[in-house]
Parts: structure tokens; sequence; C-alpha cells
């Protein structure tokens, strides 16, 4: 397009007077656009709004993607409970990866209550000072009203003959897992991996670095989020073994997927503790403490526990787990804690930029 | 004159026309097809239910409402720069025209990015504009933000060819007969685009409706408020509600296929005038 314009150039040179006006007219088009963009913003944010400040009977939860139909039910719950009361809220609801989800909110999204698949990714809100440095000791025993834990989903009839955690490193088995760089799921599979391989006679950290390595190093899938790599699993019907949160596992066995499938159960996992927080800074933005607060307590609720147990969570009363225990295998469970000194540990060794996910991840290239 | 062009085909025409066609059927007719076919696996009651969903519907009305504003602001921006690129000796205007490459060239998701950075909650803009209850990030002027971002270009790159071909040679006419530039952008220029433009501008509305990318990234996802059509398709299918998600799908696919009969009608359309006036004269 440039070789044709040295032909129009020596037109322009014929018509100096022309080409000067043109030039004034075309400024005043730069500033009809400019006017149109504006015109468009506002339009924009006449059309729908999801503004802060909203008022105070609206409260916006976000939440990692398996927690959904455990959060549309307590939402149900949540609305009637208020109106029972007397008062007309309104709650929206956000799904996403764990990680994301957390990002969004650093970035702006103005989320009053997280729901999220790890403790640390509310320790990023913490870090962003979002949310109180001290609100797990806040929250003691009353984070996510239910635990969860890691296990396989096979095709139907277990060809691939996949038990423990020592199969997913054998060449001839076609793991699909979540990637622990984005995932909640995926770094406590990647942990408990490492804890059982530790947990074996003669188990050593040689032993869980060679696991993890084979495990993460030959994946076929590594999917941004756990319930991406559920639908890489079961909708497109790649791999052999799905490595994913108990609750999802049982879910897709629920959904009627296009392929049969099995869950084996490891000889031992590690506890998902997904946690709960009120967001400070947008409670508090947006007046909305009370109703914040009057949500949470009501995920605490045996009530609520029930509707954990429904979608295939552990609840963490005692009662409610003793009356649907046989609905959930018989696992030696052990904490990251225990098995890492710390989650902020375990991180900084492995997941950090440049720690051995990386190393690990860098071989694959 | 063009039968002259055209010989009978022999073996390696009809082998290679065999293998075209079974590249377009493998890549485009066939999941295309299987879209319908999955939407309507389970009968039309399931399709029916899925358009009834209240998140389908608002999903629908914030596609429409970014098409809708991002059409009309990328077709008036697309002119004006055609014009200053094609028609005036600004200085800049091979800095624009290199420019207007920048949101072809970037991955979508980099356009939202690039909106957090700018216009997010923690940026003195969108601090400033959040503090006057205006949100921009989160909420539906982010979304026709980067809906405009990556589609910014479409009706320039479609314009800045043709209006070089044409030449100012009308518009100079025009001006030598009296018109104001005005008068001549108007009465000559315009016009003589208009079939082009709403090519252009039909190839906009398709990107407008199926950008999935940049909104992902400043959307926050919540339900019955910021989730385009696009973006809610990949949630129900995430949620094991594969109709939902191929109803949804095969909607997209619809308008795409009208947009593409629109163009070709234009595309027949300009041919048609274009031959008359090769006539004409």
């Amino acid at each position: 397009m440039f070789a044709e314009r040295s032909g129009r150039s020596e037109q322009s040179a014929a018509f100096p007077r022309f080409h000067a006006a043109m030039s004034r007219h075309s400024f005043s088009l730069c500033h009809a656009g400019a006017v149109a963009l504006l015109g468009a913003l506002t339009l924009g944010g006449c059309g729908k709004s999801t503004g802060s400040p909203r008022p105070e009977s609206a409260l916006l939860v976000a939440a990692y993607d398996p927690a959904r139909t455990l959060v549309l039910e307590a939402n149900k719950r949540f609305l009637s409970d208020e109106l029972a009361a007397g008062r007309t809220v309104t709650v929206r609801e956000s799904f996403g990866g764990s990680g994301k989800q957390a990002r969004a909110v650093v970035d702006g999204l103005g989320a009053d209550v997280v729901l999220l698949g790890l403790a640390d990714d509310v320790n990023a809100l913490a870090d962003a000072k979002l949310v109180k440095p001290d609100w797990a000791k806040a929250r003691e025993g009353k984070g996510a009203p239910y635990t969860s834990t890691i296990v396989f989903v096979v095709r139907a009839g277990n060809p691939k003959n996949v038990r423990d955690w020592s199969d997913l490193a054998r060449s001839d088995v076609a793991l699909v897992a979540p990637n622990p760089k984005s995932s909640s799921a995926a770094k406590l599979s990647y942990l408990a991996a490492w804890g059982w391989a530790l947990r074996q006679p003669n188990g050593s950290e040689i032993a869980a670095e060679s696991l993890v390595r084979a495990m993460y190093g030959k994946a076929v899938v590594l999917d941004a989020t756990a319930r991406g790599a559920s639908t890489t699993f079961l909708q497109n019907g790649i791999g052999d073994v799905l490595v994913t949160w108990e609750n999802e596992a049982y879910l897709a066995r629920d959904e009627r997927a296009r392929a049969p499938i099995e869950i084996v159960t490891p000889s031992a996992s590690i506890v998902a503790e997904p946690a709960v927080a009120i967001v400070d800074a947008n409670v508090d933005h947006h007046g909305t403490r009370a109703l914040a607060e009057r949500y949470v307590a009501l995920l605490e609720t045996n009530e609520m526990q029930e509707a954990a147990a429904r979608a295939h969570f552990r609840p963490r009363n005692a009662e409610v787990l003793a009356a649907h225990q046989r609905e959930f295998a018989a696992v030696p469970l052990f904490t990251v804690e225990e098995t890492f000194g710390s989650w902020s540990a375990a991180k900084a060794k492995h997941f950090a930029d440049g720690g051995l996910l990386d190393r690990i991840l860098e071989a694959r290239r | 004159m063009h039968t002259l062009a055209r010989r009978r085909p022999n073996g390696a025409a009809w082998a290679i026309v065999s293998v075209a066609v079974a590249i377009v059927a493998t890549l485009v007719a066939v999941p295309v097809g299987a879209v319908f076919v999955y939407a309507f696996s389970r009968g039309f009651d399931p399709v029916l239910r899925t358009l009834a969903r209240a998140d389908v519907h608002s999903a629908m009305g914030l596609s429409a409402l970014a098409a809708a504003v991002s059409v009309p602001f990328v077709t008036v921006f697309g002119v004006a720069a055609a014009w200053v690129v094609t028609r005036t000796e600004l200085p800049s205007r091979r800095a624009l025209a290199a420019i207007l490459n920048v949101p072809f060239a970037i991955p979508p998701v980099v356009a939202g990015l690039l909106l957090v950075l700018v216009v997010g909650p923690h940026t003195p803009l969108g601090y400033w504009l959040a503090a006057r209850g205006f949100p921009v990030l989160f909420a539906a002027p982010g979304i026709i933000l980067a809906t405009s971002l990556v589609s910014l270009s479409v009706v320039a790159k479609d314009l800045i060819p043709l209006m070089e071909a044409l030449g100012p040679a009308e518009e100079l006419a025009a001006r030598s007969l009296g018109a104001t530039p005005f008068q001549a952008f108007v009465r000559v220029t315009l016009p003589g685009l208009s079939l082009p433009l709403l090519h252009a501008t039909v190839g906009a509305l398709a990107r407008a409706l199926g950008e999935f990318g940049s909104v992902s990234v400043v959307s926050g996802r919540i339900r019955g408020e910021t989730m385009t059509v696009p973006l809610l398709i990949e949630a129900l299918y995430g949620e094991y509600d594969q109709t939902g998600a191929f109803v949804l799908a095969a909607l997209l696919a619809l308008v795409a296929i009208a947009s593409l009969a629109v163009k070709k009608a234009v595309e027949a359309a300009v041919a048609r005038t274009v031959n008359a006036e090769e006539v004409s004269p």
C-alpha cells in the first residue's frame, strides 16, 4: 500500500491547496472519533453497571469452580433466610479457577466473600491488603465448611491398572492433570504425591522428586484449572488417568459423562482445606460487613454441611461427617503442615519462580 | 472473457479440488455441523430451557450491548483513520498506519491485561472513575472497551486498501466544482464507500460478538451481569451443561453464518456496481 502511495503523492503535489484543506479536515475527524469514544463509554456505563458503591443489600461471592453447586444452594438459602428476617437482598456469584478468582479480586473485582480452593489464595488477598493478615486465625476452625482430598479418575474397568501414586509415573500411563503453576488442586496433587513418596518404606526426598518429575514431566495435558482438566479427560476423552479433587471426581461420575469412569483412591493422600474469607476492604467499602458475616455463618450451619456432603465435600462437623462417612473412601490423610512445615515453606521450595516445579516444566520443553 | 481462463479439468485438477474439499469439510463443515447436532442431541426441550434462562438473556444482552457500542465506534474510527492515512499528508499518518496493525498483532488476552494496567481500580484513572460510581473493570464498560480495542482496526484495515485504489480523483473533482471538504466527504466519498463500509462493519460485528480472550480478563465472570455469550459458553461447558453450551455456540454460529451471507451479498453487489461502471462509459 505504500508503493501505491507514491503515485498519489505526485497527484497531491499538483493540488497543494486541496491537501492542506484535507489535513485540516482530518483533524476534525479525529475529534469526532474522540467524541464517539466518550459517548460509547457513557452509554456503556448507563447500560449496566456492576458498580461500587452498591446498595447495602447486594453481596458478591467469588468462588472456585468446584464449589459452584454448593454456593448456588447457599445463596438460595441465604436469600430466603434474609427475606424471612424482613431484609431484601441480592446475592451475585462469580466462578472460576481458584487462583484466577484471587487474581481478579486483587485486580479489583468487588467480591465481599471469597470461597477459594486454597488458604494460600486468600493469603494473596492478605498480601494485597484486601483481607486482614490474621484472617486465618480469626476464623479458627471455621474455614470452609468442609475438606476434601486428591484422588484419581480412570476409564471404566481401570484398563491401565492404576492403583497408587507410583503408577502415575509409569511410561504407559497418560496423565491428565491441572497445572500446579495456576491450579490449587494441582498444587495439592503435587504435594500429595511428594508426601506419599516420603511415607513409603525407604522413602526419601530423592524418591519424591523423581515421582513428581515423572508425573509432571510426562503429563499429556496440564490444564490451567481443575475443571479444565476434568473437561479434557471426560468430555474430550484424553488420557488414562485424571488427578483431581475428590469432589470433582464424584461430580464427574454423577454427570453422566460420555464415557463411564471409575474413581481410584490412592493408599494415602493429602487434606485439602478450601478457605472462606470476608474481603475486608470490599465489605468496608460497600458497607456489607454484617451481610457478609451472616453469609459466612450460614456456610457453617449443619444444614450447609449437609449440602456440602451432597456436593461430595467432607463436612468439617464431626456428626455430619459420621453420617456420611461411608460415602467417602477411608484413606489415610496427611496435612501440608505436618509434611512440609507450612504452606509458605512448600510454596518457596516447589512453586516459586525458579522452584522445583519450574525446573521440571522447563525440562518438558 | 473469463471463459478463456477456464480449462477442462484434468486429473491433477480433480485431485487438488478433492483435497481442498476434504480439508474444508474436516476443519469447517464437520465441526460447525457437530455444534448443531450436539445442540439438538437431546431434543428441543433443553434448547428452549437454555434459551429461557435469565443468565443466558443477560449474556445475550451484554454481548449485544458490547457490539452495539463497539461497532459504531470502530466504524467511525475506521473511516477517520482510513481518511487520514489515504487522503492527507499528515506526517503522523505513516505512524498511524503502522499503529493500526497493533490491535491485530497483540493477543486478545494481552489486550485485556493492558486494560487492567490502564483502567484497573488500582490505577489513578480507574480509581477516579470508580470513586464516581463508574467502575470500568469487571463491569460493562470494561467489556465494551476490551471489545472495541480488539476490533479497533477491523474497519480501517478494510477501507485503507480500497481508498488507496480509488484515489482522490472524484473528491478533487468535487472540490474543483466548489464543494467544501465536508461536502466532498459526505456527498462523494461516503456514498462511494457505502457497500465496503457495510462489509467492514459486518466484519467488526462478528469480531465483537465472538470476542473471548480480552473480555475473559476484564469480566470478573459475575453471573447475570458481566458474562458475555462466549464466556457463558465456556462456563456451561465446564459445568457439564454440554447441551446449553452447544445451544449458545449454535446461536453464535448462526449469527456468524448470517453475517457471512451479508458479506457475500455485499461483495456481489460491489462486483455488479464495478461491472456497471466499466460498461457505462
